[in-house]
């Protein structure tokens, strides 16, 4: 649409011709005080450099114009006789003519070399908008992402609105995304959008560019302004390309081929990532079929056992009264409820699991002091800690934090229950929360075993068992903990600890400003007499 | 312990909890009086006075909340919850309708004993007159001076803290909601106001508690509330 060297030329005829004029004055008045100096031939070189100043600047027709009105002004001018066409020299004749000729080829040559550099530079330019598109379509992931990014390129090439409409399996025809529709909003995508889902035309055109089969050779043109090819896939059409301008602007041949090698480039991109997103998708089919049958495997195999271990004590007990009274009987009894325990935390994180997994679990955020989550998470806890000697340290002027108590409670309890079954008993736990940039990091850190090499990620994965042993655990717990944390946009990781040991961390971020209450609430509140 | 023959209302449909509760309450001394389902429990407590009220609240014909609703209307008998983790919302409709505490499933009988104890003591102490000197550890708090002293040592409270250790001594060793403290200690119209709440508690927990982290006096109920240990 733009792309021409010379200025004057996209003026209408009659204003070029007007400067033609000027042009032919100019050289006459700059040979009138030479005339009498040099002889004829030597002023005609001023009217060919005019001639070539004016082809450079003017359409062809505007300079064959001039170039004769030359030749007219310097036969008139400056042969003789002056002020007559009709020269009485047959040698001035051949000058004039000589001029006539030369201008007419110059402007000829002229023009044709600028209409070269013309489609040089435009087949230069289209060539680098398709090299940038295909640029960052080769950058770009996801495909609303990839969309955006057409839609912005075309809209930007044609200096006109662009939209990309796309047909999926669950969706039929609808705009992914847009540029340059709404303006003066250009970053923000869903005003764009919304635009464009306001104006049916939009639609329409993409609907007829959608149907049109791939063979079909030409750009559907709508209304005068607008332009529509299909997105090409492999598989038939992915979906529209659709331009838009204010102007009455008609599509040209070349711009609709332009316009299809963009379409091209697109659809080829958007159908390379719904390959990929298909491929994830059977890859996650593939991988959740796998965890069912782990979690089968596993949850009937942690279910029994417990079961086992109480249905064989208990029957024991029935059978043989004297055994109830005695020290092996109480023995069976410990079994029976330990068991029972370890069953109702299986169930319990299984029912946790579940809920995260399928998305059910809303956190109820709510401002609180943390402390009093690891408080209750301490408290909770005590029978498993009993046997270990836990130390609490703590900043106490930490920042209210928007979790929820319950789900956070969880959590901290399973890091601590955690670290209670695989350390040995009278090892000390260690609790801190301290702030961390934006949040609270809270650690838990234990002289056990600890981790081995690699495990540190893995331990949070489901049905992941440390390899020092099963430790009645269902691999479970820590697999919760991170589901947890994660529905906060908190982060959880564990390390090896010097000295032996693990630790493990928890960052819970604090995205908005936390209500400044403690202040207000305490102005209103006087001492009461303690003494 | 013994129950002492205090009568104690058991509302379960489960055979296996029904008789687990009812062989344990017995073996203690209470006299246990059955219903299995929603309907049942409420002529139960209009015909045969029981003294205490466990009360599940999945029932085969009815929701147990509509039981406690029901029951309130013209009965003061405490009622103990029996509810599942992970259901606190249930919890809290439950102790906001009148429900005196609840169990969470599965307990021990330790913590069913000192649930019932602590219900019948406060249906008792309820027509008698309030006490005037409250003591739990180290703790004690006379009321008629306004005085509040841990191991022997003044502590002073703002006139807020005071008002909410007073609320929860008022419960001891029940739970309360953190809309009925909210209530009470800050009047009607705060009742959403939790931040507000939970530091006070944590201001409180700091001046009685020798390890804040680790409240043994000031227990926090996830989700539900709060709850004042005295025994």
């Amino acid at each position: 649409m733009k792309t021409r060297l010379s200025g004057a030329a996209d003026k209408p005829l009659w204003v070029q011709l007007a400067l033609g004029l000027v042009v032919v004055a100019a050289c006459t008045l700059a040979c009138l005080p030479l005339s009498t100096l040099f002889p004829l031939a030597e002023l005609v070189m001023v009217y060919i450099l005019g001639v070539m100043l004016a082809s450079l600047q003017f359409s062809r027709m505007a300079s064959a114009v001039t170039a004769v009105m030359c030749a007219a002004a310097f036969d008139f001018f400056f042969v003789l006789p002056r002020l007559s066409f009709v020269p009485t020299d047959l040698k001035h004749l051949v000058t004039v003519a000589g001029l006539l000729t030369l201008g007419l080829v110059i402007s000829t040559l002229t023009a044709r070399l600028l209409h070269q550099i013309t489609v040089v530079a435009v087949e230069q330019e289209r060539t680098r908008a398709l090299l940038a598109l295909s640029r960052e379509l080769a950058r770009t992931e996801s495909i609303a992402d990839l969309a955006a990014e057409a839609a912005e390129h075309v809209g930007r090439f044609f200096s006109a609105a662009a939209a990309v409409f796309l047909a999926e399996d669950a969706q039929p025809l609808h705009v992914l995304a847009a540029a340059g529709v709404s303006r003066g909003r250009a970053a923000e995508a869903q005003p764009q959008l919304d635009a464009v889902n306001q104006d049916v035309s939009w639609r329409e055109l993409a609907t007829r560019a959608f149907a049109t089969r791939q063979d079909e050779d030409i750009a559907v043109v709508g209304a005068p302004g607008s332009a529509a090819v299909p997105l090409t896939g492999s598989r038939g059409n992915l979906g529209a390309l659709v331009v838009r301008s204010d102007t009455a602007w008609t599509i040209s041949a070349e711009q609709a081929s332009q316009l299809k090698a963009f379409a091209a480039q697109t659809g080829l991109a958007i159908e390379r990532a719904q390959l990929e997103v298909e491929a994830e998708q059977a890859r996650v089919a593939v991988e959740t079929e796998r965890l069912r049958g782990a979690l089968l495997s596993s949850v009937s195999h942690d279910l029994r056992t417990p079961l086992g271990a109480i249905t064989g004590a208990t029957s024991a007990l029935l059978d043989d009264e004297q055994l109830l009274r005695s020290e092996p009987g109480r023995d069976l009894l410990t079994t029976v409820y330990e068991e029972a325990v370890r069953l109702n935390r299986l169930v319990g994180s299984l029912l946790y699991m579940t809920r995260l997994e399928a998305g059910a679990v809303a956190a109820n955020k709510e401002w609180q002091p943390l402390e009093e989550v690891i408080g209750a998470a301490l408290t909770r806890r005590a029978s498993e800690l009993a046997g270990h000697e836990v130390t609490v340290k703590m900043d106490y002027a930490l920042p209210l934090m928007e979790i929820d108590s319950v789900l956070i409670e969880q959590a901290l309890g399973n890091i601590l229950d955690n670290a209670a079954r695989h350390t040995p008993t009278g090892t000390v736990i260690e609790v801190e929360a301290w702030p961390l940039g934006r949040g609270v990091e809270i650690r838990v850190a234990d002289r056990g075993p600890g981790l081995e090499p690699g495990e540190e990620s893995l331990v949070f994965d489901k049905f992941y068992r440390g390899a020092a042993g099963r430790m009645g655990g269902a691999g479970l717990g820590l697999a919760v903990v991170r589901g947890i944390i994660e529905v906060h946009g908190g982060r959880v990781w564990a390390e090896r600890r010097e000295g032996g040991g693990s630790v493990f961390h928890v960052f819970l971020p604090i995205e908005a400003n936390p209500p400044d209450l403690a202040l207000s609430a305490a102005r209103e509140d006087d001492l009461v007499e303690g003494e | 312990m013994s129950g002492g023959e205090a009568s104690v209302l058991v509302v379960e449909d489960e055979p296996q909890m029904l008789r687990f509760l009812r062989t344990t309450l017995v073996s203690q001394g209470f006299q246990v009086l059955e219903a299995m389902t929603g309907k049942d429990a409420i002529e139960a407590v209009a015909f045969r006075n029981p003294e205490v009220i466990l009360l599940d609240l999945m029932l085969p014909d009815m929701d147990g909340l509509d039981v406690i609703r029901t029951v309130r209307e013209w009965s003061h008998t405490p009622i103990v919850v029996i509810s599942a983790r992970g259901r606190e919302d249930d919890k809290i409709l439950a102790l906001d309708l009148g429900a005196d505490d609840y169990l969470t499933k599965p307990f021990g009988t330790g913590e069913l004993f000192a649930r019932i104890r602590v219900s019948l003591r406060h249906a008792v102490k309820a027509a008698s007159d309030e006490q005037a000197v409250f003591v739990a550890g180290d703790l004690t708090v006379d009321m008629a001076k306004r005085q509040v002293t841990v191991g022997g040592e003044g502590i002073h409270l703002t006139k807020r803290e005071y008002r909410l250790l007073i609320t929860l001594i008022k419960h001891a060793d029940r739970v309360v909601t953190h809309r009925q403290l909210l209530q009470e200690v800050w009047g009607p119209g705060y009742e959403t106001e939790l931040p507000y709440l939970r530091v006070y508690v944590g201001q409180l927990r700091r001046k009685l508690e020798p390890d804040p982290a680790r409240p043994r006096l000031l227990l926090t109920e996830p989700g539900v509330g709060y709850r004042l240990k005295a025994e």
